[in-house]
């Protein structure tokens, strides 16, 4: 009898030990593989990522919308195009989706820096950050600054003005060129961590100016300041801007397949009866009227003229014989770099402000500087340099609107496949003067492609800030600064 | 009704309370005294032995006599009364039918009663075993059923609906993916359907139209006592680890009240499945059996008018994808181009074939019993590459250790090889690559004389010829299950049952894309290994007894569980040499491993309690701890059965009549370690972490919760089943009404705010449905015989809240939750319309001119993807030996998305495009105009004329409104002619039992107009919530199968 109570007994405590042994036992809710913010996670284990995903970011060339590189002529598919001329609010929602992604990550790397004293990164961050609000300014014109990135605090942020996000951002630039300018404060400064400029903070200041001389032209036609204004700011920052090919931003994918250029996938498709991204008319026809020396380094030569050049109309269907030029795998290759931007780029700005000044020398003087600059960079013959560059269809006009096509056309020939510049020249100058219906087959707009990006839709039906603003025309004006 | 739930929480609680302190008590004293004669036998328990054996024995000596009781059928009849006559001393049968008990004397008179049987006076003669068959009382009808926690009970006690579905159903006609198809059409509220005709194959089950919002809605499936981990995704299932010919039955817990004693695992109910066993004191049975099937595709419909080619501009321009490439077959008719002929793809596709065995030895002596199987499966499926292999072996026994002792065991292997191809959108998928080809363009060779690989077009898309032999995937499947069941009757009326199981299984998974294809030139090889380890064990106390009117169970429990994964994955790309698949033949790779643990506890109880034979009441409780929540949780269930017939004068016509209602609250747990804040690596197009040598981790887009508690549903239950002409004709009907809240939603963060979702507790779901179950023989004769089954199920599921916000939330494959609507929709974009609900053409001139306009303001809401109602109707006739069944599954209402749609009215192959107009103008019924400051303006009533190929080529393609298809459909889901040789015939050969069976799958289907595709049941997401995803999959196919079982 006496056992037997023993042994309920001994159930019963054994059950109550299990019940107060299980808080342990349950504790296992931390996943064994994540990793979580902590110590580890130092400025130099960001820094590298954020570079990454900016560069990413800056150079989307294929994906912004479909038909992105199509309307800059950059390239031209096979078939039917009407797909990619119909453009609707999905497109270049990665602007926006930065706020979670990359734009996030350098408002991050900012707080953690500044928290640690390391003012180094703090620096380089906030320039990280300046190129995400200019680049959202420029492509929404309202959009969200201190609401944003505020998690479950502000589930709707509020929009500010264009004016504001500019503001913003050129202070970023200021309070890093100053901190850049000065001794690290922390223990800890970029190497190689900083992969796009190995750590050197003078490129990072030059490169901050060179930012805000980008930006200072963007406004030469905005509401409230003049185009001279503008001009003389630009001037004034690029004095301390690029020297140099070699303070180019550019994220330098390696020559293998994990690590290569995105846009080497589409080398590998066949877009006109043959492999390979295949350039537009509009762009060859350009090219071919300067005698470009940079096609051979570029494109294969056409099938049809087996010394010549041929671009194709995008959609259209390519004739037995008459196979286009395409990129070459050496150009666009594995390793092309992704680039934010490029010396040569300063000095097109440089030569269009002083055309906006009617300083016709200065402006002829800096358009070739930014040539050679590009040609340098890809390799071309320092003979055929100087003979492109002597070629009398490079003198400056001595008037602004000539001027300022030249040069922006030259500008646009140095950007192929590289920056979102050539988009943004010509929402706000009207140049290059691209013929949509010649380059594109069932153009779906033949006087403009989209001015500006539609707002994605959850946020227009989510957000009451964004429906108050209304989702705009984007093929009717671009964002304030559109206004030429 | 908040007070109404916190008054039955009260009220269950004080109910579990009673039951605890009523089982302590008789654990504590009462039991005590009861043990003594255990004690002592125990310690005579050599004496009693020789007893046992003992022909006669001495009068007036006390002597134990043991037996078994069991119905007609052989089925043992557990709970049945054992009393002897004019004497309070009695007991009652166990699970498997046996009692024991100690009777006054040799010439003692026992009395057996069951309830629905008739009672039995059993005079001993000396004997010390005996063996009782009960005949089922016709008027009475009582049903023995398998409900939660594997509990037998009697199913007039029950408040709740529940189904059950035998073996031989599951496995009679053959189904290729796992034994879940064959549930199709079987039991009314529970929608299956499958995710892919290849073989090997998941399935989507959803009972009751599921709970969740954004989690799984799949049921919890419990083999032999213990959960399984069903690891049910599209290209793979966990389900096929069962062998559809070792299930014993099947039960069906729909409702909430049904699946209550599962508590947080229950919101989306349970499938209890019983594999075979062996019988006590039965003779060796082996049985074989053997079928073959052949599978032939449908086609799915395409235009097969028209050439590739485009629109010139004046004139369709024939295109030969020789010397001129074109993605469209927008050319002139085929007819009107010389030397152009039609090249009919699905020459490509073959009979596929299985072959399927199963040998089985099942028998037991009085003291053990056992059942061992194993059976394998070969398929070569429609398309070459296609393979599927099973090997699966079980092995059930049971051993009596002592009367009250029973130690059982089950024990499950399985592997499954499958070779499959990827069923998506990508650019080297088969059904992609060769629903798009042009009519024209022939396939062969696949080189041309320089070597290069044909393309009808600009490359970008592999020909669907080189992908059969250069692109696949595989998965090899491993499961061990072995379970212990443990029963013990501590003193009568008191058991005591423990089962234990673990289930290993390991899964490994390669995708191989071979060099020197078009839409990735490099290559690639992927690989992963996962293995899977869950352990769960539960314990349980019954104690039944009668109380002069009044009889009582009840039960107190306790379950622990563990389940454990660890996975790695390898993705290598740019294979090195082509046509080897393996790790080190790849240039780049990126790689990984994810671990996973959870841990729960619970204690629950329940309490049955009966008066004179007509009202039962029932009340279960269950608290549940779980890993991955910070709190405890209590799931509550009341439900009463009311056998209203028992108050009637007896009657021909009506001789059964219950009424049920039942309430209870169950949950769905959240999913471990969602409340840990992880950072992720960089999201960087072009560049793989490490990156040169160096690391880097970011924060994600997730929002972490730490307050997430589980979901919850409520449910509220009535039913009646009804029973006429000596149970020739019977009804069972059940209306619910359910609503679940606190759901676990996947919220969608605006991206400004730095995140775009989080696992947050918002949101409800409602659920009205009704099922209806009717079962008739309107002809019983010797020889013939005539049985009419019909399930009827509709449930209508509403979206009540999702959150402060009211956001709609995609939910998978095209499904969204929006407020106010049923559960899912298609929410997208749209046809711009006016007012009156016109569409409104552009008057912007251009070749957009005349064209409709996309709805760019706003997501429409363009369809419910569930259906209204679905049913079945089934039909049996035997006459003699021959029999013929025939089942005919119908689904009525929803929409699906067919991306097949979208891409093929692009490339002008849809079938629907075959009617098109021959100077390629349109004029589509609406008015001319545009948006100005965000409203419709009309400037012409009239519409214009538009391009027809350009309107599928822009609008069409940015609106779903356009690739809306309803998923209606019939089909005669299967068909079985099988024949018993006499046995006379088969004395000779020594067999004891020979069937022949012909039977067919899908054999004839019917759609609704204006679906176009391979089957609308099909989703190909697999088994996500959303189901309303159609897009390139592989044909349906019909199966026809022979089988052969014999009995030795």
């Amino acid at each position: 009898m006496k056992r037997t109570y023993i042994k309920h007994y001994t159930i019963l405590v054994a059950m109550i030990t299990l019940l107060i042994g299980c808080d342990s036992w349950m504790d296992v809710d931390q996943d064994p593989n994540s990793i979580v913010d902590g110590p580890l996670i130092t400025e130099n284990v960001m820094l590298i990522g954020l570079e990454a995903e900016w560069a990413a970011l800056a150079t989307n060339q294929m994906d912004t919308w479909e038909g992105f590189a199509q309307w800059l002529s950059w390239h031209s598919i096979e078939g039917s195009t009407s797909r990619s001329m119909d453009i609707n609010a999905g497109y270049g929602n990665e602007v926006w989706n930065s706020y979670s992604i990359s734009l996030k990550h350098a408002v991050e790397l900012y707080d953690k820096a500044q928290e640690n004293g390391n003012t180094h990164y703090q620096g380089v961050a906030g320039i990280i950050a300046a190129f995400h609000w200019f680049y959202i300014a420029d492509v929404y014109d309202q959009a969200p600054l201190e609401d944003a990135i505020k998690g479950l605090d502000v589930v709707q942020p509020a929009l500010v003005s264009q004016t504001e996000l500019y503001a913003h951002a050129n202070g970023l630039l200021d309070e890093a060129i100053g901190l850049l300018g000065a001794a690290n404060q922390g223990d800890r400064v970029p190497g190689t961590d900083d992969y796009l400029l190995g750590g050197d903070m003078d490129k990072w200041i030059r490169y901050a100016y060179s930012m805000k001389a980008r930006q200072a032209l963007r406004l030469s036609y905005a509401p409230g300041t003049t185009p001279t204004a503008q001009a003389d700011l630009a001037l004034s920052y690029l004095q301390n801007g690029m020297t140099s090919n070699d303070d180019s931003v550019m994220w330098r994918h390696l020559e293998e397949l994990a690590n290569a250029n995105p846009l080497f996938n589409y080398m590998n498709r066949a877009y006109s009866g043959g492999l390979g991204l295949t350039p537009g008319n509009f762009l060859i026809d350009l090219m071919n009227s300067y005698n470009d020396p940079r096609r051979p380094i570029m494109f294969t030569y056409s099938e049809e003229f087996p010394d010549g050049f041929v671009g194709l109309q995008s959609g259209a269907v390519v004739q037995p014989g008459q196979t286009p030029s395409h990129y070459r795998y050496t150009y666009i290759s594995m390793s092309y770099p992704a680039q934010i931007m490029l010396y040569s780029e300063t000095q097109f700005i440089k030569a269009e402000a002083h055309a906006l000044k009617g300083e016709w020398a200065l402006a002829e003087e800096a358009m070739k500087a930014g040539a050679r600059a590009d040609m340098e960079f890809i390799g071309v013959d320092s003979a055929e340099i100087g003979t492109y560059l002597t070629q009398p269809s490079l003198t400056m006009p001595t008037n602004v609107e000539d001027a300022q096509q030249l040069i922006i056309e030259q500008k646009y020939i140095a950007n192929v496949f590289r920056t979102h510049e050539t988009y943004f020249d010509f929402v706000r100058t009207g140049y290059p003067e691209f013929d949509f219906d010649y380059m594109l087959l069932n153009v779906y707009n033949t006087e403009t492609f989209p001015r500006r990006f539609p707002y994605p839709l959850n946020e227009v039906e989510r957000n009451p800030n964004v429906a108050a603003v209304g989702q705009p025309d984007w093929f009717a004006k671009g964002t304030t600064w559109d206004n030429k | 009704m908040k007070n109404l739930i916190k008054l039955s929480k009260r009220i269950t609680n004080q109910l579990l309370l009673v039951c605890t302190y009523m089982i302590c008590f008789f654990v504590g004293t009462t039991e005590t005294n009861a043990m003594d004669p255990s004690i002592s036998r125990g310690e005579d328990g050599n004496e009693m032995a020789k007893m046992t054996g003992a022909e006669r024995v001495s009068d007036g000596v006390q002597f134990s006599v043991s037996g078994n009781v069991v119905d007609e059928t052989g089925t043992p009849l557990p709970g049945a009364s054992i009393v002897e006559k004019g004497s309070q001393n009695g007991t009652q049968t166990d699970f498997d039918g046996n009692f024991t008990l100690e009777v006054s004397g040799q010439n003692a008179v026992l009395e057996i009663s069951y309830m629905g049987y008739n009672s039995q006076e059993v005079a001993l003669n000396g004997r010390t075993s005996i063996s009782v068959v009960l005949q089922e009382n016709a008027q009475a009808l009582s049903e023995v059923v398998v409900t939660a926690l594997g509990i037998k009970s009697d199913k007039r006690a029950l408040g709740y609906a529940t189904a059950q579905v035998d073996g031989d159903d599951i496995s009679g006609v053959k189904a290729t993916n796992n034994f879940v198809n064959s549930l199709s059409g079987k039991v009314a509220g529970v929608q299956i359907s499958s995710t892919s005709s290849q073989p090997g194959s998941g399935t989507r089950i959803v009972i009751r139209g599921g709970s969740s919002i954004t989690g799984n809605n799949q049921p919890l499936i419990v083999v032999n006592g213990v959960p399984f981990d069903a690891a049910n995704s599209s290209t793979s299932s966990g389900l096929g680890d069962i062998d559809p010919n070792s299930i014993e039955s099947l039960s069906v817990l729909k409702g909430a009240s049904a699946a209550a004693l599962y508590g947080s695992r229950a919101a989306n109910g349970v499938l209890l499945i019983t594999t075979k066993s062996g019988e006590f004191e039965s003779k060796p049975v082996i049985t074989f059996s053997n079928s073959v099937s052949f599978d032939r595709i449908y086609e799915i419909p395409l235009q097969k008018e028209w050439s590739q080619g485009f629109w010139d501009g004046t004139d369709w321009s024939y295109v030969d994808g020789e010397t001129s490439f074109t993605s469209t077959s927008f050319g002139p008719r085929i007819s009107d181009v010389p030397g152009a002929q039609y090249y009919d793809r699905w020459d490509v596709f073959k009979t596929a074939f299985t072959n399927e065995s199963t040998i089985s030895a099942s028998g037991g002596t009085s003291k053990a019993s056992y059942f061992v199987s194993y059976s394998n499966l070969m398929n070569d499926g429609i398309l070459d590459p296609l393979k599927f292999r099973r090997n699966s072996i079980n092995a059930n026994t049971s051993f009596k250790f002592t009367p009250k002792l029973t130690v059982s065991s089950s024990i499950l292997y399985t592997t499954q090889k499958n070779s499959r191809l990827d069923e998506d959108s990508s650019n080297s998928a088969f059904m992609n690559t060769i629903l798009a080809a042009p009519n024209t363009w022939n396939p062969y060779p696949l080189y041309d004389e320089e070597g290069n690989l044909r393309s009808y077009r600009g490359g970008s898309r592999d020909p669907y010829l080189w992908l059969l032999n250069n692109v696949g995937d595989n998965n090899v499947r491993d499961r061990f299950n072995g379970t212990i069941t443990i029963e013990y009757e501590i003193v009568p009326k008191l058991r005591f049952r423990s089962v234990t199981g673990i289930s290993a299984s390991s899964l490994h998974e390669d995708a191989h894309y071979n060099k020197g294809g078009y839409a990735s030139v490099q290559g690639s090889y992927s690989t992963s290994e996962q293995f899977d380890r869950n352990i769960e064990s539960t314990e349980t106390l019954t104690y039944d007894n009668d109380f002069g009117d009044f009889s009582v169970m009840a039960l107190v429990g306790h379950n622990i569980s563990e389940e454990r994964r660890r996975q790695v994955y390898f993705n290598g790309t740019g294979l090195v040499l082509p046509g080897i698949y393996n790790t080190a033949n790849v240039s780049g790779y990126s790689s990984g491993e994810y671990k996973r643990m959870f841990r729960a506890y619970s204690y629950f109880g329940q309490a049955v309690i009966g008066y004179k034979n007509f009202l039962y009441y029932t009340v279960t409780g269950r608290n549940d701890w779980a890993s991955s929540l910070a709190d405890s949780f209590f799931y509550p269930s009341h439900s009463l059965g009311f056998v209203f017939s028992e108050l009637l004068p007896k009657s021909d016509v009506f001789n059964y009549g219950k009424l049920r209602a039942s309430y209870a609250k169950v949950g769905a747990p959240a999913d471990p370690y969602t409340r840990n804040v992880v950072l992720g690596s960089p999201a960087s197009d072009g560049v793989l972490w490490p990156f040169n040598g160096q690391q880097s981790y970011l924060s994600t887009t997730q929002i972490a919760n730490f307050g997430l508690t589980n979901e919850f549903k409520s449910e509220v239950e009535l039913g009646a089943e009804l029973k006429f002409f000596q149970n020739r004709l019977g009804i069972d009907f059940a209306y619910y009404h359910n609503w679940s809240d606190n759901q676990i939603l996947g919220e969608q963060f605006l991206a400004s705010t730095g995140y775009t979702y989080g696992n947050v507790n918002i949101g409800g779901i409602t659920h009205k449905g009704v099922e209806l179950g009717i079962y008739a023989t309107p002809i019983q004769t010797e020889d013939f015989e005539w049985d009419v089954n019909i399930n009827f199920s509709k449930d209508n599921p509403m979206v009540d809240n999702l959150g402060n916000t009211d956001e709609p939330i995609g939910v998978g494959s095209y499904g969204t939750a929006v407020v106010g609507q049923p559960y899912p929709v298609i929410y997208g974009p749209g046809f711009l319309r006016d007012d009156q609900g016109r569409l409104v053409l552009s008057d912007a001139p251009g070749t957009g001119y005349g064209r409709p306009l996309a709805d760019n303001s706003q997501n429409q809401i363009l369809g419910q993807t569930v259906p209204d109602w679905i049913g079945s109707f089934r039909t049996s006739f035997r006459y003699k030996n021959l029999s013929f069944s025939a089942l005919l599954d119908v689904s009525v209402g929803g929409y699906l998305y067919s991306l097949n749609d979208h891409y093929l009215t692009y490339y002008g192959m849809a079938k629907h495009q075959e009617n098109r107009p021959e100077d390629n103008m349109i004029t589509f019924d609406g008015v001319m105009g545009h948006v100005e400051n965000g409203e419709v303006v009309v400037t012409s009533e009239t519409p214009e004329p538009t391009r027809y190929d350009l309107y599928w080529q822009t609008v069409a393609q940015n609106v779903w409104e356009d690739n809306i298809m309803p998923r209606d459909y019939i089909k005669l889901r299967e068909a079985n002619l099988s024949y018993r040789i006499p046995k006379d015939m088969l004395s000779n050969i020594g067999l004891t039992a020979l069937d022949i069976s012909l039977s067919g799958r899908n054999l004839w289907r019917k759609f609704k107009d204006g679906f176009e595709g391979a089957d609308p049941e099909v989703n190909t997401d697999g088994i996500t919530n959303g189901n309303a995803y159609l897009g390139y999959s592989m044909p349906a196919t019909k199966t026809y199968t022979l089988t052969l079982t014999a009995k030795f």
